[in-house]
């Protein structure tokens, strides 16, 4: 069967939890044909992959959120009364038209120069304006509403290949895509969101520079619409962990469509992992298996390092992960390091983590943003205890959800440097405790996060699928 | 045309009636005074010269020879200027001021190298098979170029708003012009159309190179920038066609009575028809207050309204947009009916003088019968310019195409068809064409009115536009393995 990953910002373009998680899954299903079509912010991404592409991957698709105009600017191609009325519902969030929206974009809209910069749009943004935000500079009011569009008719606009499952990654332009693959060809669409992609926009909007004022409620209200129509279109959602699924139901996802599946990692490779070595003699190693990027805030993990490192010279913080995402924050985190005067800070860049993880006493990690991270699913099988601000399932995962085991780790609150020194220092004067932290977090990682689990998990999900559209074709009088 | 409308609001801004007149007499000035100037000085010269006493051969060609030179100077110049002013105002605006003498040089060579093409020909022919003496041909020719550069020039300096300056140099080659032409035929014994001829070709190029002068004195850096001269050339050609459309539709009927009964040729070269040329003239004369009424009251009240508009688009609400609007159209409306009305009652006192007086002065016959049609004609013609304008100011070039060029067609049509009328409904071509013309920019201005909007706010890209084809969005495709 075909199934289309439909990968926003991710896979195959960046490393990252949710890019392996993808990489997994289509290794692990090769009895499937996986196509991937990935929202890429412009062409010069254009087929660099950070992924040696899997076997059962036959075709990679890009959509462009900026990009030029390839269609013909001369061409009017006015709305008919239908179409704009469609259009006028999208702009005042009223019982979208997204069928008739999807017909147009698809089959008529000659340009979106010529439609942003058309009358429709200027007549609906009019009304638009007129009913909510009549006190504003109209000039501005009007560029701002093209630039806040202009991304998501390029994604009505795409060209979606042909599947039998659509598999979206998030909902955004990504569950845009999908919904328009079930709309188009008839085929079931599922939704597996690691973090709560509306919810992370709002956080990322409320904290932009470039966005202020009503633009930034238009733009969370924009992004509050795509998710409506990717859990309404949605067969399946899937999260990560219960919480994640509460605040899907809270943003207007139907509850019946919900499901938890949790990550899962291969548990039994990280045992036996090499431990320390000559060099880490005398030691208290903390490591940290992540992206050098803004959203790990790693700027605060070297900062609570220094005030703990003051206080025990032993500590050593390996930093693990590659640098390349965003080079200018890890510019200033390697000047951190430097204008802190701060020793035995170790960036290892990319690495394999099984090489590394059994010589370190404790993981941290001090993100302002996560799902359910994969690095702590690691030290839990490696047997390490972790130090995590309480994002995404972190609290869940250390604390446990469903279980009696114990804490296996220390929980704080993000961009707390004072907690993190203190949790570190904790960790590295109670040998005892972290290795009893370390054991617990094994139990958990085992009983609930194994790969296989998940993989069955999802072996099931595309079965279903599968047999209910297998069961539709063979419905009488259903199409070919 | 807006910055003499400002300065005639400085004099229209002060209540007193000698300021009143002051602004009107400032306005015409110049509007029409380098047409009365010169048709003025002719008559000086002839007077002096007593023209009357000459040959006919010789004083019709005379006459031919300034006729010529005037309307298809005019002819060369006006469409090139149209587009050069828009790219003027454009650099000003932008504060790009050593931008402007590329512009005049481009420009110049433009009207120079239009002005050969038209001119040596005929020249040629003139001298060939017309038997013209060589001299009489190229003082001739000589003219017809300073002439242009006259026109040419003349817009830059009302950038410069020097007009007092202006004045001067007009002034300055006119007396010039009247003395040489008396030291020429009294003192050097020339022939009285030669030395009349030789002496207005000095007097323009005199004032040519004064205008010149002061270009140069205003605009001292040059960037060498030619291209985008030439690419606004290409990007406007509407304003280009509409000039050529508007200032030919003013001949055209010209033209075509030149082929009819009334012509007279002179030296197998020069054609006209005296009597429907004198008519035309005198009708034009009777409706030019028209343009200074403009100038004074339209233009100036209207780009008020104008500038409200335009600062509403800009940092306004959506209700200020649409009251700034509104009142600006009204203002049109109110304009325009006030022009027609003004322009009816001078036009009437005109003619009223027109009709007594002509006769006294030995014109009479069919020039007099030709006159009223014509001068009901020149009336709607002279409205229909100022819709033009307003096209113009709306950046509806298509509109203002549609206008001129609808004037044109229809003024050469209808001149086609007056010529087998009575004599009274010769000006029938120019008075159908005009209103033609009227009509198309009514319609055209309550159409942009209707989507002055979408005029306003939906020009240009947002996002660049692709070049070639679109590249294909699948970036990789397995390649099967054959079994």
């Amino acid at each position: 069967m075909r199934i289309c990953v439909v990968a926003e910002g991710c896979y195959p373009y960046a490393v990252g939890g949710v890019s392996s998680w993808i990489h997994h899954i289509i290794q692990s299903f090769p009895e499937h044909e996986f196509i991937i079509m990935a929202v890429v912010s412009n062409r010069e991404l254009s087929g660099k992959f950070k992924y040696t592409l899997p076997e059962n991957v036959t075709e990679v698709h890009e959509l462009y959120l900026q990009d030029s105009d390839w269609g013909n600017r001369h061409k009017k191609g006015r709305m008919n009364r239908r179409e704009y009325n469609a259009l006028r519902s999208l702009l005042l969030d009223q019982r979208i038209d997204w069928e008739t929206l999807i017909d147009y974009f698809q089959n008529k809209c000659p340009s979106l120069n010529s439609l942003l910069m058309g009358e429709d749009f200027l007549h609906a943004v009019a009304e638009f304006y007129r009913d909510n935000y009549s006190q504003v500079v109209f000039s501005d009011f009007l560029w701002m509403m093209r630039s806040i569009y202009l991304p998501l008719f390029f994604t009505l606009k795409a060209r979606l290949p042909q599947a039998d499952l659509y598999h979206c990654l998030c909902t955004g332009y990504a569950g845009v895509l999908g919904s328009m693959g079930k709309y188009l060809y008839g085929s079931p669409m599922m939704i597996s969101e690691h973090g709560i992609y509306t919810r992370e926009r709002e956080e990322e909007l409320v904290k932009a520079k470039w966005v202020q004022g009503m633009s930034k409620n238009i733009w969370i209200n924009q992004f509050r619409k795509m998710s409506r129509l990717s859990y309404d279109r949605a067969d399946l959602v899937t999260s990560l962990y219960e919480e994640a699924r509460i605040l899907q139901i809270e943003l207007e996802c139907p509850e019946q469509k919900t499901l938890v599946t949790p990550n899962g990692i291969p548990v039994d490779s990280f045992q036996n992992l090499p431990g320390k070595t000559e060099e880490d003699k005398g030691w208290i190693n903390v490591g940290a298996v992540l992206r050098v990027a803004p959203i790990k805030d790693v700027k605060s993990m070297i900062q609570a390092f220094s005030f703990a490192k003051a206080r025990e010279p032993a500590l050593k913080l390996w930093i693990m992960g590659p640098w390349d995402e965003d080079e200018e924050y890890a510019q200033s985190c390697f000047s951190l390091v430097e204008d802190l005067g701060l020793q035995d800070v170790v960036f290892t860049g990319r690495i394999h983590v099984k090489e590394y993880l059994g010589r370190m006493d404790m993981t941290i990690l001090t993100s302002i943003s996560e799902g359910q991270p994969l690095s702590i699913l690691e030290s839990f099988a490696a047997h390490r205890p972790v130090i995590a601000t309480n994002v995404g399932n972190c609290r869940g995962l250390i604390q446990g959800e469903s279980d009696n085991f114990g804490d296996a780790g220390i929980i704080t609150h993000i961009m707390n440097l004072d907690e993190i020194a203190r949790a570190i220092l904790y960790m590295a004067h109670h040998p005892e405790e972290r290795r009893k932290m370390g054991e617990i977090g094994y139990q958990r990682v085992s009983a609930r996060y194994r790969d296989a689990q998940m993989l069955a998990a999802y072996q099931g999900i595309y079965e279903d699928f599968f047999k209910k559209e297998k069961e539709k074709k063979q419905e009488p009088g259903a199409a070919g | 045309m807006a910055s003499i409308g400002n300065q005639l609001n400085k004099y229209f801004q002060r209540e007193s009636l000698a300021s009143r007149i002051l602004g009107l007499v400032y306005g015409s000035c110049l509007t029409v005074a380098p047409m009365l100037l010169v048709t003025g000085l002719v008559m000086l010269m002839q007077w002096a010269m007593q023209f009357n006493t000459l040959v006919y051969y010789d004083r019709v060609l005379f006459s031919c020879t300034v006729l010529y030179i005037f309307i298809f100077g005019l002819l060369t110049t006006a469409p090139f200027n149209a587009v050069l002013s828009k790219y003027m105002q454009d650099v000003l605006f932008e504060e790009r001021y050593e931008d402007i003498l590329p512009c005049y040089y481009v420009g110049l060579v433009l009207n120079i190298a239009c002005g050969c093409l038209l001119g040596i020909p005929f020249c040629l022919w003139e001298y060939f098979a017309g038997q013209v003496s060589l001299g009489y041909v190229f003082t001739g020719y000589c003219g017809f170029v300073s002439i242009i550069l006259v026109f040419y020039s003349m817009i830059y300096l009302s950038i410069c708003k020097d007009y007092g300056r202006l004045s001067l140099f007009f002034l300055i080659g006119t007396v010039i012009c009247f003395a040489l032409s008396l030291f020429l035929r009294y003192t050097m014994g020339w022939e009285a159309t030669r030395s009349m001829l030789f002496s207005l070709v000095v007097g323009f190029f005199i004032i040519a190179v004064l205008e010149f002068s002061s270009i140069r004195r205003y605009f001292v850096g040059n960037s060498n920038r030619f291209r985008p001269v030439l690419r606004y050339l290409r990007n406007y050609w509407h304003l280009l066609l509409t000039y050529f459309a508007y200032t030919l539709g003013l001949y055209i009927h010209n033209f075509v009575f030149w082929t009819t009964d009334l012509r007279i040729e002179v030296a197998r070269s020069f054609v006209c028809a005296p009597a429907y040329d004198m008519a035309s003239y005198m009708a034009l004369f009777t409706n030019i207050s028209a343009t200074v009424i403009f100038v004074a009251r339209v233009e100036m009240f209207f780009h008020d309204r104008y500038k409200a508009y335009s600062e509403a688009v800009i940092g306004g609400r959506l209700s200020d947009i649409q009251n700034a609007k509104a009142r600006m159209f009204r203002e049109i409306a109110g304009q325009l009916m006030d022009l027609a009305r003004i322009q009816f009652i001078v036009s009437v006192v005109v003619y009223l003088l027109v009709m007594v007086g002509m006769p006294w002065l030995g014109f009479a016959g069919s020039v007099m019968k030709i006159y009223p049609c014509l001068a009901a004609g020149y009336f709607i013609l002279f409205q229909m310019y100022a819709e033009i304008l307003f096209l113009y100011y709306f950046q509806d070039l298509w509109g203002a195409v549609f206008t001129a060029v609808s004037f044109c067609l229809v003024t050469l049509l209808g001149s086609l068809v007056a010529t087998h009328l009575p004599e009274i409904w010769y000006g029938t071509g120019v008075v159908a064409g005009a209103f033609t013309g009227w009509s198309i920019g009514y319609f055209r201005l309550r159409w942009t009115e209707r989507n002055m909007d979408r005029q306003v706010f939906c020009q240009g890209d947002l996002i660049a536009q692709g070049k070639g084809i679109r590249p294909s969005n699948q970036v990789y495709q397995r390649v099967q393995e054959q079994g």
